[in-house]
C-alpha cells in the first residue's frame, strides 16, 4: 500500500473532525467576504418595495425545521421589509410545521415592531391539509377551506384582516410568497392559484431546488425568487437588517473550499494508488 | 359493488373537477366548492391512519420483547403528544414548547448530519472515471463556489460562469425532465379516469 | 427559545452526531424514535384542530349542515382497512382521493405544462435562448423511448441533451452540498453561540 492508498482509504471520521474544525474556526474568527446582490434577489425586494402600502400577500411557510438555517432568515428578512412598508401578510402553509415557524418568527419580529397587531397586520392561517386541492379551495372561498379558524383555532371571522380576504384571487390578493422547502411548494401555489388567477408568485428557494426553480423563473411564471441561503443573506443585506443568513456565508465558503479538496485528494488517491493504476 | 363503486365515485369525482374548470356551467354551479372540501375534510380524518399505524407496529415489537425500549419512546411521544395536543393545541403552551425542541430542532439536526455524508460520498465515489463523470465534478465545483462568496472573492468570472449555467444548460434540461414528468402524470391520470388504472384499489379483498 | 430548551436541545445534537462515531447506537435511536412520534402526532393534532373539530362542532351541530356527515364518513371508511371483512370499504375514500387528483393533473397541470414549452421557444432572439431550446429538446429527445435511435437527428439529440442533463446534475450536486452546509453550520452557530454563548 502507497501514500496514495492510504490517502484513498483515509478513515472518514477524520474528514468529518477537520470539518468541524474549519466552521468552528471560521464561524468564531469570521472573515467577512463581500456579498454582491444577485439580480434574482433584487427583483424580488424590488417586488414587494413596489407595492403600495396596504397590500395584502400571502405566504406559505412551507417548510420544517430541516429548512430552518435557509428559509428562517428569509422569512425573518421578509417580515422585515412587508412592515417597514406597511403591507400586510396572511400566512397559510400547506407544510405541517410551517405555521408554528411562521408564528416562531412573526412574535420575534412584533418585539421590533410593535405596533404590529395579529389580525390587523398579519395573520396565520396555520396548516391546512389536502395540498393543491386546498389552494384551490382558498381560491373559491378562504373561510369554506380553512373551516373558518385559524392556527389557534379562533374564528377568522373576529380578524379585520381576514373579512378583507375572502378569496385567494387577484381582486383580494396583490401577491403570493412560497418559502419552499420542497413539495408542495411554489408550483402548487402556480398551478392552483397563481396562474389561473394571475396573481403575481416569488419563490423563496432553498439551495437545493434553485436548479428545480429555474425553468419557472425563467419562464415567467414565477414573478422572482429569492435563492437559497445566499439569496437570504443577500435579502438580510437589502432589509438593512444582517442576520443569521450573512453570519453563514463565510463558513459555507470555507466548507465548499474544504469539499473541492476532499474531492481532489480522493481523486489523487484513485488515479495515483494501486486501485487506479498508478504506480505499483 | 365492491370494486365498481369506489371506481365510479373516483371517476365522477376526477370528471366534476375538470368540468368546474373548464366548462362555465360547471363553474357557476360551485360543484367543485363542495366536493374540495369534502375532500379537505375526508383526508383530515384520515390523518389518524399513521398513528394508528405506528401504534401497532410498536406495541407488536413491545409484546414481542424486540427493541423494546425505543418502541417504548415513540409510544410515549406519539400518544402522549397526541393526548396533549388534540385535548388542548399544539399552537401554545406546552404543547409548542415540546414542538419547539423535540421536533423542530431534532429535523434540523438530522438532516445536519447529511453534511457529513456528502463529504465521505463525495471522498469514495466521486471520481473521474470518464469525461462526463469530470464534466459533472467540474460543474459541481463551479456552481458551488460561484454561490459561495468564495467564488467571487478568488474571480468574479466564476459567479459569472454559475449565473449562466443555471440560466442556459440547467434551465433547458430541467425543462425537458419537468415536461417528461407532466407527460408522465397526464397519461397516469388519463388512465386512472378511463379506469385502466387501478392499483390504489388493491387490497381488502 | 428559552435556555432550558436550548440546553435539551444542544444535548439532543450531540446525540443525534453520535451516530457520526457509533452509528446506530441506542442514544441515536432513541432521539429519532421520538422525533418519529412526536412528527406524526404533531400533524395529527393540527389537523384535528384545523378540520375535524370545525366540521363537527360549527357545521354539523351548530349550523346544522348536514351533509358535512358524508365526508367525515368517508374519511371514516379508510380505517376499515384493520378488519378484513370490510376492509374493502377504504376503497371508496382511496378512489375519491386519487380521482379527484387525477381530475385536478388533468384541469390545472396542462397550462403550466403548456406554458413551459411555448416559454421555451417564444425568443428565440440571442445565443443563450437558443441554447436553452437545444438543451430543452435534447433533454426531452434523451427520454423519449417511442421513437427509435435509428431515426435521423434522434440519436444526435438526445446526445446533446445528456450532456445538458449532465451538467444540470452537477449544478444539482453543487447546490445540494451548500445547502447541506448550511443545515450544519446553523448547527453550529446554535450551539456556540446561543448556548454556550461564545460569539
Amino acid at each position: 500500500m502507497n501514500f496514495w492508498d492510504r490517502v484513498s482509504n483515509l478513515d472518514r471520521r477524520i474528514l468529518w473532525a477537520v470539518q468541524m474544525i474549519i466552521v468552528v474556526a471560521i464561524l468564531l474568527r469570521p472573515i467577512g467576504l463581500p456579498i454582491a446582490v444577485s439580480s434574482e434577489t433584487q427583483l424580488a425586494y424590488d417586488f414587494f418595495d413596489n407595492l403600495p402600502p396596504g397590500s395584502i400577500i400571502w405566504a406559505d411557510f412551507g417548510t420544517s425545521g430541516a429548512a430552518l438555517v435557509e428559509l428562517g432568515p428569509m422569512i425573518y428578512a421578509f417580515f422585515t421589509q412587508a412592515f417597514n412598508n406597511n403591507l400586510r401578510v396572511i400566512g397559510g402553509t400547506l407544510w405541517a410545521e410551517g405555521p408554528a415557524i411562521g408564528q416562531i418568527i412573526f412574535e420575534e419580529i412584533q418585539e421590533e415592531f410593535p405596533d404590529v397587531e395579529y389580525g390587523v397586520d398579519f395573520v396565520n392561517v396555520g396548516y391546512k391539509p389536502g395540498t393543491q386541492i386546498l389552494v384551490r379551495g382558498l381560491v373559491d372561498d378562504v373561510f369554506e377551506a380553512c373551516r373558518g379558524v385559524d392556527y389557534f383555532a379562533r374564528p377568522l371571522a373576529d380578524y379585520p384582516l381576514m373579512q378583507e380576504v375572502p378569496r385567494l384571487t387577484a381582486d383580494y390578493v396583490d401577491a403570493i410568497i412560497v418559502f419552499a422547502e420542497g413539495s408542495p411548494g411554489g408550483r402548487e401555489w402556480y398551478e392552483a392559484a397563481a396562474g389561473p388567477e394571475g396573481i403575481p408568485l416569488i419563490q423563496g428557494t432553498i439551495q437545493m431546488s434553485i436548479p428545480e426553480a429555474m425553468p419557472f423563473l425563467r419562464g415567467g411564471q414565477y414573478a422572482a425568487i429569492i435563492p437559497g441561503n445566499r439569496g437570504a443573506a443577500e435579502y438580510e443585506f437589502l432589509v438593512g437588517r444582517p442576520g443569521e443568513a450573512i453570519a453563514t456565508q463565510d463558513a459555507n465558503s470555507a466548507m465548499a473550499l474544504w469539499l473541492i479538496t476532499v474531492l481532489i485528494l480522493g481523486n489523487l488517491g484513485f488515479l495515483l494508488g494501486k486501485q487506479g493504476g498508478g504506480k505499483k | 359493488m365492491r370494486k365498481q363503486g369506489p371506481m365510479i365515485l373516483g371517476v365522477v369525482a376526477g370528471i366534476i373537477m375538470i368540468f368546474s374548470r373548464y366548462i362555465f356551467i360547471g363553474r357557476n354551479l360551485g360543484w367543485d366548492s363542495t366536493w374540495n372540501t369534502y375532500f379537505l375534510v375526508s383526508t383530515a380524518v384520515a390523518s389518524g391512519l399513521g398513528v394508528i399505524n405506528l401504534t401497532r407496529i410498536h406495541w407488536k415489537n413491545i409484546e414481542r420483547r424486540t427493541n423494546i425500549v425505543p418502541s417504548a419512546v415513540l409510544l410515549i411521544s406519539l400518544l402522549g403528544y397526541s393526548i396533549l395536543g388534540v385535548g388542548w393545541t399544539v399552537a401554545s403552551g406546552p404543547a409548542r414548547w415540546i414542538y419547539e425542541v423535540g421536533n423542530l430542532q431534532v429535523t434540523n439536526a438530522l438532516f445536519s448530519l447529511l453534511a457529513f455524508f456528502i463529504f465521505s460520498a463525495a471522498y469514495r465515489a466521486f471520481r473521474v472515471k470518464s469525461l462526463e463523470s469530470t464534466t459533472l465534478l467540474v460543474v459541481a465545483a463551479i456552481g458551488m463556489m460561484g454561490t459561495a462568496p468564495i467564488g467571487a472573492a478568488i474571480h468574479p468570472s466564476i459567479e459569472v460562469a454559475k449565473d449562466w449555467l443555471l440560466n442556459v444548460p440547467v434551465t433547458g434540461a430541467y425543462r425537458g425532465i419537468l415536461i417528461g414528468a407532466y407527460l408522465g402524470s397526464f397519461a397516469t391520470a388519463l388512465r386512472i379516469l378511463l379506469g385502466l388504472e387501478r392499483a390504489h384499489m388493491s387490497g381488502g379483498d | 427559545m428559552t435556555d432550558v430548551q436550548l440546553t435539551i436541545v444542544a444535548f439532543l445534537t450531540i446525540g443525534v452526531y453520535t451516530y457520526l462515531y457509533w452509528k446506530d447506537n441506542p442514544i441515536y435511536t432513541i432521539i429519532e424514535h421520538m422525533y418519529v412520534g412526536l412528527s406524526v402526532s404533531y400533524v395529527f393534532a393540527n389537523t384535528f384542530h384545523a378540520y375535524i373539530v370545525p366540521a363537527v362542532r360549527d357545521d354539523i351541530v351548530r349550523d346544522g349542515k348536514w351533509h358535512f356527515i358524508i365526508p367525515l364518513l368517508l374519511g371514516l371508511m379508510i380505517y376499515a382497512r384493520y378488519s378484513p371483512s370490510i376492509g374493502w370499504l377504504a376503497r371508496y375514500p382511496m378512489s375519491f382521493w386519487v380521482g379527484y387528483g387525477a381530475g385536478y393533473v388533468l384541469s390545472y397541470e396542462v397550462p403550466v405544462f403548456i406554458g413551459q414549452i411555448t416559454a421555451s421557444f417564444w425568443q428565440l432572439n440571442s445565443v443563450n435562448n437558443v441554447l436553452v431550446a437545444l438543451c430543452f429538446l435534447g433533454a426531452l429527445t434523451y427520454f423519449v423511448f417511442t421513437v427509435r435511435r435509428e431515426v435521423p437527428g434522434v440519436a444526435p439529440a438526445a446526445a446533446f441533451g445528456r450532456w445538458a442533463i449532465i451538467v444540470a446534475l452537477g449544478v444539482s450536486f453543487g447546490s445540494t452540498a451548500l445547502y447541506r452546509f448550511t443545515i450544519f453550520v446553523g448547527r453550529a452557530q446554535l450551539l456556540l453561540f446561543d448556548w454556550l454563548k461564545l460569539g
